[in-house]
């Protein structure tokens, strides 16, 4: 059952990830982005990540697509007839597709027989409350860092975005 | 590994090295940032599928800092976008061709 889950979600993604490839338009780049946003939040619930998965759906599907959609409102010219995004470097980057993609599948290949060693103990009973524990204990630094760096992000993405829309005006 | 670890892992090369794809031959930046956002989440897919039988959780978490560092690129790249796209007019990455404006 898990296996079949996976398969359609799989089929889901690749599907999406060819669309996104071939299209010339940015606005079905980022919807078919969403797709394949959710499509990953179905596949970490298969592999146990409850609680990544919900923040997959609120910060990529809900947050991270809808910025890119203002970026692209505020970025696009209308016009008719022209065409929106062409491609270019075809052949180097066809190059590095098939180089990675062959070293990551042979790697894979080579590393699907060694069998995995885990730390022995039960999975917790209630997963998203060991996480939280988790946050507030051993990764305590780290997520303080990581709310500072979005703190300054935010305040400098805001504060660049004011400047470019002031320098418009003269 | 199972063999589902082993597809999951299969799955998550193709999202790296088609978001790689896409990085490279899009003209459009806003192509150039998704992108990157999959690229971003092959890495949080494959932490995801190594800590399934990791009772410590540790991969899981390791998951959630990348989608808070996504959240900030995503933020910070639009940003540069809007000023690139003042200066230039264009957000065409071949157009963008001067160090100095």
């Amino acid at each position: 059952m898990i296996e079949l889950f996976f398969f359609v979600f799989s089929g889901i993604i690749v599907a999406g990830l060819i669309g996104m490839i071939f299209t010339r338009k940015v606005v079905y780049a980022a919807f078919l982005l969403i797709v394949v946003m959710i499509a990953l939040a179905g596949i970490f619930v298969l592999f146990k990540a409850e609680y990544l998965a919900v923040v997959q759906l609120l910060v990529y599907a809900g947050g991270i697509v809808i910025l890119l959609a203002f970026g692209l409102m505020l970025t696009q010219q209308i016009k008719e007839g022209a065409t929106p995004a062409a491609h270019h470097l075809i052949f180097p980057g066809l190059l590095l597709f098939v180089t990675v993609a062959f070293t990551f599948a042979y790697t894979i290949h080579q590393g699907s027989e060694i069998p995995l060693s885990y730390n022995t103990g039960s999975w917790p009973d209630q997963p998203v409350k060991t996480i939280g524990m988790l946050f507030m204990t051993d990764y305590i630094v780290a997520f303080e860092l990581i709310a500072y760096l979005l703190l300054v992000v935010l305040v400098g993405a805001s504060y660049y975005a004011k400047y470019s829309s002031k320098s418009s005006v003269q | 590994m199972t063999e589902l670890m082993t597809y999951g892992a299969y799955l998550s090369a193709g999202l790296f090295c088609t978001g790689l794809l896409i990085a490279v031959i899009k003209q459009n930046a806003i192509f150039v940032l998704i992108g990157l956002e999959l690229i971003l989440n092959a890495a949080n897919l494959n932490l995801v599928i190594f800590s399934t039988n990791d009772p410590s959780l540790q991969g899981q978490i390791a998951g959630i800092f990348i989608v808070v560092v996504g959240a900030c690129e995503a933020a910070t790249a639009l940003a540069i976008l809007l000023l690139v796209y003042k200066q230039y007019n264009s957000s065409n990455v071949k157009d963008l061709n001067r160090l100095k404006y």
